[in-house]
This record gives structure tokens, C-alpha cells and sequence, in this order.
């Protein structure tokens, strides 16, 4: 029989009394050892006791014995000890006769928390004075008015001491009160600026990882730099470090008097170690007797150019945190099998203030100008210290610069100078229009034709050091010139006229023309349509070259000679020999480049190979590109590959070819490159000024020249607003050719051409009239520098 | 004199089981006094604490052991409850804002400055809660039905939600099993105690769940997670050590660290330990925090090993075994009562103490008694000593009818 009692959640004994009997002799027996209730509980909670106290054993046991001890050793002991890194020196990079571009220096920093510099400290520092103040009344019951009184008045004495404070910094660092100030609000808005750009990327994560929208107030939580110290004067003397050290001393006794100055207490001295480039602003005197005679003049004039060569060397950043998670370029190099390795280089986000190359030649050459860094383990508890790792310096890398020929480059280059700006003379619609003097942007190489090593290298508009750090802006938010681009190397141009010799080089040697045979310029390429192809002089002066011979065809340009050739040698074996020209492939020059452009024949319009027969469509190269293929034809046809670093081991890795030219097609296309510049026909002899003045006037040397006019589109946009969209008024349409100007220069005693320089403005007109009495300037400028006779 | 304390004082010397639990807590307490010397000076413990705990509260505790030997349980029974109301008004004192000579010490308001020393109301309040409980239900039958339970709890209550308050919810924890102990060893029934802790703990299981369902770190800025708000009931530290316990690594240096740092310096210590020297560089250099406080018994096992470790458990249970015999021997319902609830107290702070040291339970802000830095513990744990001395030194009287025997209302027939 059952007897159920009660509901069926009660526990079984209480409802069924009859399941428990199994249990009950127990019971008895329970209650015969110990009578009394009493005492069996106090057993029952000895046995709990007991049942803690195993368990309390057993988990210390887990923790004290076999391999968690010794792992919890381990790590234990491992916290007497802490690695010490000890910082490396960077290699130099010098230029090609030694001079030294860029170094490492250590310097005085001195540096002050955010909260001196964002005002938050003098307020904290009130709070906390006013609470203390009133010990014995709660901050919270005294009334919202008389707060604030107290506060302002806690205030007064704090803001003083902050004034004070910066007054001194200022004085110390022998800057005026406004110009503290400046320093302090342009960092204020430097990190106001990344915290609104970091909270907006933080918004936009969180609403993407919740689904849903949230308030800007979700993610305002304070950055990084919101707690570090920020430089405000740099490199200071070592007078002044040791007066700032001095104040921070004494700010840091706990002495009555030292009240008063207890900001100094958020005042760092930093040692950082400072990238220098001693020879990134220079003065020089720079002759203008040989420029056009409209702006000649025989006094010398005083030019100083700033950010010299600072596109090729590059720069040094801070390492970051990403770099080590994402992998990034500084880190990355290509190993013997041609596979992207990754090596930090004993690089760690730990230490960040470790400089790593950023850009140029800084950041190609990071593995070899980073050296290794030094570490010591100390033994916090016994003081020893053991050498793991004595810090290695850095490699120095020699470039190819010389950096007193680059400077002089760049003066010729500089607005002030009067080449690089619209002039009477460049036929443009801006010189006809009358709107002279607006700066232009372009690019000089000079490089050595024996060794294929660039001389100097200059794109412009520079890139300032002072700009760079005072007003980057005037840099990187710069649509219209884009200042920071390397245009000797990472813009490719189409090459207009410049290709021409090329052609002639690539349609003899394929065996598609004969360079004895002329061919015949009616003005008009194809008579079907008459408006597609057509010479410059038919469009100008609705002319014709009538028969050309190959010499003649460079010195005149004509267009029709080859579009002919461009067709016979149809798109494939352009491609096949301008590749061989080193187009539409790196040079590996040393520093980040394009590739230039190539069409894909698959997918190119088979008579595009007309326009490309003039250098037009879709070809493009860089500069560097243009002056490593001249370069080879003053080779009589060896290509070496182009380079910016001196360095016996990457020589054997450039690319060298004997391209087994057409030898009559060499001559005729040095004659007609000859002709371009002395022929009476040539199109790089006169400027179109009074008096018809030569473009070249250099004594002792002999120009073999080619101009090139490289049309540019059909718009051209400048994104003013930064903004990505083609906004009203950011385009321009039929805009100004591209002005080319290429030179092989041979010294008279020389038995070929030792110099070819390049020289590229953009968006300026005619490429002789502009870029011809640039290059003249630059044979000038390597005869003052020793590189040619004079 | 009076002839009742002379006969007192005689009664005293005669042996009894209490005097095992006076050497206990000397032995445990000079054991902390070397323990705390071996972090002497270390990150926020100053210098001469061992030295004020082991010539200063250590005699004075035994002061305080030898007037609470005196007076007859009967006598303190009669006080019992009053001196529970005037804890209960200085804990109540201690809620007000900004209350005079309440300093806030590390976030929580828990001390009262007494000018020669911080008092520990909540140290005073275990002794007193122990007595006014005790006194309660020493004649009583009524909790051994649930409605009965409903003043036992109210008792244990106030205090704890007095002391939740200051905050110190390490004090606040030892206060329930303390009383369930207490009704354990009064008779209540085993089902009610079972099914109350049993509510408790699916309660916590299921607070303990919610945290692990929906942790703080996946809950991101807004605090939105795969839970409603209202399943969070814990404040956002005690979620996130407890998360710590089953994510060490994730809260390593914030709330993981102190009792990753702690089961570390315990395992260093191994089976015999490492020194007094070694163990101090140890715990220098891995910075534990509370090195004198919550986590000295980690400093023990490291400096004395596995066997330092057996040996303080050993002796707490030495202390605990020589309160329940006194217990057992005694028949006044009230003395009992007071043992096994001092027994329960003392017991339970070590047990979840070094349960946090050695690494199963989260860090909760407890202290080890005798052994842990601090005058208003030793003070009251001797106080404590000394009463059940008291009680075991009296003679049980004759004709004492016995208590909590509810045998014959608890039939074993079906």
C-alpha cells in the first residue's frame, strides 16, 4: 500500500514515508551510538568541517605540487626579472660623396601632460583643494553657488601657477607668450582632432557590432594621447634641461614652498632620439645669366630651398601598435624565394618609441638602416644584470645624390627662380591669357649614363621639413599640387613626342621599316578620316612635314612618320619592345614606384598602337623610367636599370640587357635628336622671343634633345574639397599639355653622352618652350657642380 | 574580589577542551605575525605592522580573552540583546553620509576612528549577532517549522544590510552560514535549512549563470548583452571577478590579477615552501596586493609551503573541534549555542579565504581571522576564545534539562 501525503514537490520521506525504510535501520542505528540530537549535529557539522577542510587542501595541493608548481614558479621568478632594451642607432644616409642626409642625434625634449595643455589639471587641482578645504562638510550638502565661489576661487591660484608655468617654458625656450600659446593650442587640436576621428570610427564599429545606432557619448572615453606627455620644446640646450629638471625637482618636495609650483609636476624631460637631415634647407647662389633673356640678369641670386631630396629620403615615424598586428610594409621584406616574409626586427608595441622608416628610402631600406636593438635582463632582486643582446647600430646607406647638385635643381625649379611658373614664351592659354607667374609642378632627373645612377632627383613642389610639422596640411590637404607625391618616381606620365626615338629603335629592329626609307607626311595619317591622327603641323599652321627620313622625323617630331610605324608594329610588339625600354615594370630603383602603363592587348583597340606610335594612348611612364631609357641610347643600347643607392651588392641584382639595336637606327635617332636641338627645323632650338634666343646655350657640350607635348585628357580634376566627388568647379576641361624636355648631354672630348636629364611640367604648355630652358639651366647647373666641362 | 569570580578564577585553570582552541588561535596568531613580517614594508603594507600586531593587539586581545572569562553566561545572556541594539545603532550610524570620524578607507566606510585605534564595527557585530541569535533561540521549538525561521533571519538581516551598506560584503558573507550553522546545531529541521539554502543557491547559480551567459567584457560600452539589464543584479566589479575566475587571462591585469597573482605565490611555495627571504622577493616583485590582509594565507603557502598550509587548516579545525566539544559538554542551551555559532563564524571567514587564495572562489574582501593584519579581529576572535573558555570552565548543572532534543517529536516510525 502507498499512502501518498501531501503535494508532489514535497521531499519522498515526507510524502511517502514507506520509501525512505530503507534508510531507517540507519537512523536507528544513528540514534543508538549518539542519543542526543544535539550531538549528532555537532558531528554532522564536524563531518561538513571536515568535507571544507579536504577540499580546502586538496585545491592548495593542485596549486603546490607536480607541474603547476612549477609553472607558478616560474612565473613567479619570472617577475624579478625584466628585460631592458636598449636602444639602437639608425644608419646614416649619405649621398654620393659622403655627405651626411639623414642621422640619428639624441636631444632634450621638453614635454608636458595633456592635462596642462587641454586645462583640465589647473581643475582638477581646484576640486580636490576646494573638498579638502572643508573636511568636515560634505562636498555634496554644501549649495551649487557656494561650490563654485570656492572652486573659482581654488582656481585662481591654480590658473596662475599654469600661466606661470608656460610663461616659463616660453622664456626657457626663448619662444614669445603668443607663440607657447600656439604651441599648446595646436596640440590641443591635433588630439581633439584624432579623438573626434577615432570616436567616429568607435561609433560607427559598435553600432556595426550592436546592430543599432549609438550616441557619440557611448565611446568618448579618453585616448591615448590624452595621457601622455606632449613635446613643446624641442631640442633645447642643455642649459634648459637642466633648469627644467631643476624646477620638476623641487616641484616634487613635499616642502611648503613647492606649492606653488606644483604644476611642474606634469612636466617631462624626454630624451628622444631625433631623426636629423642636416642638408634638408640650403642656401645657394644660382646664376641667371644664361636663362631667357626676359628674366636674365648677370647678379647672382640668393635661393633657399627647403625639404631638399626629402621625397627620395623619406621619413621616420613612431612605431605603432598596427604595425605589429597588421603586418605593415617597414616589417615586411622578400626573401631569397621571392615570398613576403615578416620581421619585426626585435620590434615590439612595448617599447614604442622606436622610429621606423616611413616612406622613401627610409622605409626601403629599413632592414638594413634599423640595426638590432641591445637587451639586458635585470635581476630586480640580487641587481645583476646579463647581456643578452649588445645593441648593433644600423647599416649607413650611400644613395646616389649628389645633394649639392639635387639643391641646385631644386633652385632652378623654384618659383622664385622664374622657370617653373607660367611665362610669356610657354605658348599655354595661361601665358597667352596673360596670367603669368603661377607656379607649376614637374619633375628633373639627371642621371649618369655610364652607371645608370641618379644624379639628383627632383619633384616639386618639395616637401618641407617646416611644413611638415608646423602645417602638414599645406602638404597632404593640397589637391592641386600634391606636394607629397615622389613624381620622379610614382607619377606616370603619357610620353608624348619623347617616345618617338623608341619607336623608330623598336620599328628598325623588328625589321618592320627601313631607316633609309622616308615616309611621307601629308598632315593628315589616314585621308578616311581626316580628323583623327593628324601631325602637330597640320593642326598649327594646317601644313605638312611632306617626306621625312628618319633623322628628320625626331628633329621635326613628326607625328605621321609614327603613327605609321606605331601601326606596322601593331600593339604586341610595341608592348614587347617598350617593356624592353623598361616601361610598364618597376626599375627597382630602391624607392616606392609605379610601374608605369602598358595597354593589355586582349583588351586594347587594335589601332590604338597609332597613337601609341607617338607616345600617346594608353603608354605612360615615370620620369626615372624616361631618363633610364635615354640613358640606354646614350649606351648605344645597354639598359641598366635606374638606382638611388650606391651599393656593390645590389648592382649584380639590377637589371643590365644589350638590346641589340638596329646600329643605323641608333645613328639616325642620336642625328635626329641632334637635329631637335641645333637643325633648323628643330623643334628644341629657339624660344619664341625677341630675337629668337637659343634654348640651349651651354659652352663645351653637345645636346641631343627631344621634346615632348603629352596631351592630358580631356578634363582634368583637382578635388579641392578633398572629398572624392566631382564637385562644380573642380573640373577643368581641354587642360593644359604636359611639357616634356629629355637630354643626353656629351662633353665635347667625350665620345658619347655622359648625362641624361629629364625634366617634366605639368599642365604647362609646349614641352621645349617650358621644360627646354629648365634642362638648359640643369647642364649649367653640372657644369657648376663639376660634372661637365665648361 | 567577591567569592563567585575567585571561584571563577578556580574553575578557570582547571583543564578543559577550550584550552586546545587558546593554543590554536596563539599558534595561529603568531604564525600571522611571521607571515606579516614577511611583507613588512611591501607596496601598501607599512612598516612595523607585525610588530604592532604581535606586541600590541595580540596582548591586548588576550586582555580582552581573560575579562570576557569572568562574568557568567548567564550574565552575558542577559546583555546579549542589548549589546546587539548598540551595534546595531553604531552600524546604523556608520550609513549616514558623511557621518563624523567615518573615513572613507579604500571606497568603503567600514571603520570608525577611535583615535588610538580604527574600529571595525563589523568585527563587534559578528561577536554580538552570535550572542543576541544564540539567546534567542536557546529555549525556543518555534524554528523548527519555517514560520519559526522568519525572526532567526530577521536578526541576521539587519546587520547584514547595515554592513552591505559601509560597503564590505566580505564581513556581510559570513553571516548566513553562521546562522544556519547555528540552526543546524539547534534543531531546526535538515529539509527547511536544506531547502532555504537550496533556494539560495539556485538563486546564486542563477545570478552566477546570467554573468557567464553574458559577460561583462562581451557586453561592450552600452552594456548591452544577450540578457536584459535586470538579470545583472550584481555591481559590474563582482560580475567581472567572478568572470575572472572562468577568463583568467581576459581579466589578467585588472580583476583577475589579484588572484592570479595569488595562486601563483601559492604554487611557488611548493610542498615546503621557500623561505622567509625568497618568499618576500616573491611577493615583492609580483606585487601582490593585500599581501598582509585578504591574501596572507598565499603569503603563508609561500613561505611555508603545502605543509604551512596543512598546518593553518589543521589548526583551524583544532579550534573549530575544541568549540563544538565544548559545546558538547556544556548544557546550558545558551553556551552551546554561542560555541558552535563562534566556531561557525571563525570557520567560515578562513574556509572562503583561502578558497579565494587558492583560487575556487572570487575574490571577496575577507580577512583570516587571527592571522590577517588587524586589531578590531583580534580583539573580538579572542573575545570569542575567551567566552568558550567561560563556558567550558563552568561546571554543567545537574538538573539542567537538556536542550535542542527534538527526538521524540521526530519518531523513526513509519
Amino acid at each position: 500500500m502507498n499512502r501518498q501525503v501531501g503535494p508532489a514537490w514535497w521531499p519522498i520521506h515526507t510524502r511517502c514515508p514507506q520509501a525512505m525504510e530503507g534508510l531507517l535501520p540507519m537512523r536507528r542505528a544513528l540514534r543508538d551510538a549518539i542519543p542526543s540530537m544535539f550531538h549528532r549535529r555537532l558531528v554532522l557539522l564536524a563531518v561538513c568541517a571536515c568535507a571544507v577542510i579536504v577540499l580546502l587542501v586538496l585545491s592548495a595541493a593542485r596549486l603546490t605540487v607536480g607541474p603547476a608548481h612549477a609553472n607558478a614558479s616560474r612565473e613567479a621568478a619570472s617577475k624579478l626579472r625584466i628585460v631592458e632594451i636598449v636602444p639602437t642607432v639608425r644608419g646614416r644616409i649619405l649621398d654620393r660623396r659622403g655627405r651626411v642626409l639623414a642621422h640619428d642625434e639624441a636631444g632634450w625634449d621638453i614635454a608636458v601632460n595633456y592635462s596642462l595643455i587641454d586645462g583640465s589639471w589647473a581643475h582638477r587641482q581646484a576640486l580636490a583643494a576646494a573638498r579638502a578645504s572643508n573636511p568636515n562638510r560634505p562636498w555634496a550638502s554644501i549649495p551649487a553657488a557656494e561650490r563654485e565661489r570656492l572652486l573659482a576661487t581654488h582656481q585662481l591660484d591654480f590658473d596662475r601657477q599654469v600661466d606661470e608655468l608656460w610663461t616659463m617654458l616660453g622664456d626657457l625656450g626663448g619662444l614669445g607668450p603668443q607663440q607657447i600659446e600656439h604651441r599648446r593650442t595646436d596640440i590641443a587640436s591635433r588630439v581633439q582632432d584624432l579623438k573626434a576621428f577615432l570616436m567616429t570610427r568607435w561609433r560607427e564599429e559598435l553600432s556595426d557590432e550592436l546592430g543599432s545606432d549609438v550616441p557619440l557619448s557611448a565611446v568618448d572615453r579618453p585616448i591615448a594621447e590624452e595621457r601622455q606627455p606632449h613635446a613643446v620644446l624641442y631640442d633645447v640646450s642643455d642649459f634648459v634641461r637642466q633648469e627644467v629638471q631643476r624646477f620638476i625637482a623641487d616641484a616634487a618636495t613635499d616642502r611648503p614652498e613647492a606649492m606653488g609650483m606644483r604644476a611642474w609636476r606634469e612636466v617631462v624631460v624626454h630624451r628622444p632620439t631625433q631623426r636629423r637631415y642636416p642638408l634638408e634647407t640650403m642656401t645657394l647662389l644660382v646664376d641667371r645669366s644664361t636663362l631667357p633673356p626676359t628674366i636674365a640678369d648677370q647678379v647672382e641670386q640668393e635661393i633657399t630651398v627647403e625639404g631638399v631630396a626629402m621625397h627620395l629620403l623619406g621619413q621616420t615615424r613612431k612605431i605603432k601598435a598596427e604595425d605589429l598586428t597588421r603586418l605593415n610594409r617597414p616589417f615586411s621584406r622578400i626573401n631569397a624565394d621571392g615570398q613576403v616574409v615578416y620581421d619585426l626586427g626585435g620590434y615590439s608595441a612595448r617599447w614604442p618609441d622606436d622610429n621606423v622608416g616611413s616612406g622613401a628610402l627610409e622605409q626601403a631600406m629599413e632592414q638594413q638602416l634599423r640595426g638590432s636593438r641591445g637587451r639586458y635582463l635585470r635581476h630586480l632582486d640580487n641587481g645583476h644584470r646579463e647581456v643578452h643582446a649588445e645593441p648593433r647600430a644600423g647599416h649607413d646607406i650611400q644613395t646616389t645624390l649628389d645633394i649639392q647638385l639635387q639643391a641646385r635643381i631644386q633652385a632652378i625649379m623654384s618659383p622664385e627662380f622664374g622657370l617653373m611658373v607660367t611665362n610669356t614664351w610657354h605658348g599655354s592659354k595661361a601665358s597667352e591669357a596673360g596670367d603669368l607667374g603661377k607656379p607649376l609642378a614637374g619633375a628633373a632627373v639627371v642621371m649618369d649614363v655610364e652607371t645608370g645612377e641618379v644624379l639628383a632627383a627632383v619633384s616639386m613642389p618639395a616637401m618641407p621639413l617646416r611644413l611638415l610639422r608646423d602645417d602638414p596640411d599645406q602638404i597632404f590637404r593640397n589637391p592641386e599640387y600634391l606636394p607629397w607625391v615622389n613624381r620622379v618616381t610614382m607619377t606616370s606620365y603619357q610620353p608624348g613626342s619623347t617616345l618617338k626615338p623608341f619607336v623608330l629603335l623598336a620599328a628598325a629592329s623588328a625589321g618592320v621599316h627601313d631607316v633609309q626609307t622616308p615616309i611621307r607626311c601629308e598632315g593628315i595619317f589616314d585621308r578616311d578620316h581626316p580628323t583623327r591622327h593628324r601631325c602637330w603641323i597640320f593642326r598649327q599652321y594646317m601644313s605638312q612635314h611632306g617626306p621625312v627620313s628618319a633623322a628628320r622625323s625626331l628633329e621635326v617630331s613628326c607625328n605621321i612618320y609614327y603613327y605609321t610605324l606605331g601601326k606596322r608594329l601593331g600593339i604586341p610588339a610595341l608592348n614587347q619592345w617598350y617593356g624592353r625600354f623598361g616601361l610598364g615594370a618597376p626599375t627597382g630603383c630602391g624607392v616606392e614606384e609605379s610601374p608605369g602603363d602598358l595597354p593589355d592587348p586582349a583588351t586594347t583597340y587594335r589601332d590604338e598602337s597609332i597613337n601609341m606610335g607617338i607616345g600617346q594612348g594608353p603608354v605612360g611612364w615615370t620620369p626615372l623610367q624616361a631618363a633610364a631609357a635615354y640613358a640606354m641610347l646614350g649606351r648605344d643600347g645597354d639598359y641598366i636599370a635606374p638606382t638611388f643607392i650606391i651599393d656593390e651588392h645590389r648592382t649584380s641584382q639590377r637589371r643590365q640587357e644589350k638590346l641589340k639595336l638596329n646600329a643605323a637606327a641608333l645613328r639616325e635617332a642620336m642625328e635626329g635628336l641632334h637635329g631637335s636641338v641645333y637643325g633648323s627645323e628643330g623643334t628644341g632650338r629657339h624660344l619664341p622671343l625677341e630675337g629668337r634666343p637659343l634654348i640651349f646655350n651651354a659652352k663645351g657640350v653637345t645636346v641631343f634633345g627631344k621634346s615632348g607635348t603629352a596631351q592630358t585628357g580631356r578634363f582634368r580634376w583637382i578635388d579641392h574639397n578633398l572629398d572624392g566627388q566631382r564637385d562644380p568647379g573642380e573640373v577643368i576641361p581641354d587642360p593644359e599639355t604636359h611639357a616634356w624636355f629629355v637630354a643626353l648631354v656629351q662633353p665635347d672630348a667625350a665620345r658619347r653622352p655622359t648625362h641624361a636629364i629629364i625634366v617634366i611640367t605639368e599642365y604647362a604648355g609646349s614641352g621645349a618652350k617650358v621644360s627646354g630652358p629648365i634642362v638648359n639651366q640643369i647642364i649649367h647647373a653640372l657644369q657648376t657642380e663639376g660634372y661637365l666641362p665648361s | 574580589m567577591n567569592a563567585q569570580v575567585l571561584d571563577q578564577l578556580r574553575a578557570l585553570i582547571r583543564p578543559n577542551p577550550a584550552w586546545y582552541a587558546l593554543a590554536a588561535a596563539i599558534g595561529l596568531t603568531i604564525l600571522g605575525v611571521n607571515a606579516i613580517q614577511t611583507v613588512e614594508g611591501l607596496g601598501s603594507v607599512p612598516a612595523g605592522v607585525a610588530g604592532k600586531q604581535g606586541w600590541l593587539w595580540l596582548p591586548a586581545g588576550i586582555v580582552m580573552m581573560l575579562v570576557v572569562m569572568l562574568p557568567h553566561p548567564r550574565l552575558l545572556g542577559h546583555i546579549a540583546y542589548a549589546s546587539f541594539g548598540v551595534t546595531l545603532v553604531i552600524l546604523a550610524y556608520m550609513v549616514i553620509p558623511n557621518a563624523p570620524r567615518v573615513p572613507t578607507i579604500n571606497g568603503a566606510r567600514a571603520w570608525i576612528d577611535l583615535g588610538v585605534m580604527m574600529f571595525q564595527p563589523a568585527e563587534l557585530a559578528k561577536l554580538t549577532f552570535i550572542l543576541a541569535l544564540a539567546w534567542y533561540l536557546r529555549y525556543r521549538s518555534s524554528y523548527r517549522g519555517l514560520k519559526g525561521l522568519i525572526v532567526p533571519f530577521l536578526i541576521m538581516f539587519v546587520p547584514v544590510g547595515f554592513i552591505l551598506k559601509q560597503p564590505d560584503l566580505g564581513s556581510a558573507l559570513v553571516f548566513a552560514p553562521t546562522m544556519f550553522i547555528m540552526l543546524v546545531a539547534a534543531g531546526a529541521k535538515l529539509r527547511h535549512i536544506f531547502l532555504l539554502v537550496g533556494i539560495g543557491l539556485v538563486i546564486l547559480t542563477l545570478v552566477i549563470t546570467a554573468v557567464l551567459i553574458d559577460p561583462p567584457h562581451e557586453r561592450g560600452v552600452t552594456g548591452k548583452g544577450k540578457l536584459p539589464g535586470w538579470t545583472h543584479i550584481l555591481a559590474s566589479h563582482q560580475e567581472k571577478r567572478i568572470a575572472a575566475l572562468v577568463w583568467p587571462k581576459r581579466y589578467e591585469n585588472r580583476e583577475a590579477f589579484q588572484q592570479i597573482t595569488a595562486t601563483r605565490l601559492a604554487g611557488a611555495g611548493g610542498i615546503t615552501g621557500v623561505g622567509r627571504d625568497r618568499a618576500h622577493t616573491l611577493i615583492k616583485y609580483n606585487r601582490l596586493p593585500e599581501p598582509h590582509n585578504d591574501m596572507i594565507f598565499s603569503v603563508i603557502v609561500c613561505r611555508w609551503g603545502l605543509l604551512g598550509a596543512m598546518v593553518t587548516v589543521a589548526m583551524y579545525f583544532v579550534l573549530l573541534a575544541s568549540f563544538l566539544l565544548t559545546a558538547a559538554r556544556s548544557k546550558d542551551p545558551f553556551a552551546r549555542l554561542c560555541c558552535v555559532g563562534f566556531g561557525g563564524i571563525i570557520f567560515t571567514q578562513a574556509s572562503i579565504n583561502i578558497g579565494v587564495c587558492v583560487g575556487i572562489l572570487p575574490v571577496t574582501g575577507i580577512t583570516l581571522p587571527f592571522i590577517s593584519y588587524g586589531g578590531s579581529s583580534l580583539l573580538f576572535t579572542f573575545a570569542m576564545v575567551g567566552l568558550v573558555i567561560n563556558f567550558a570552565s563552568r561546571r554543567p548543572q545537574k538538573l539542567a534539562r537538556p536542550s535542542f532534543e527534538f527526538d521524540h517529536t521526530d519518531p523513526i516510525t513509519p
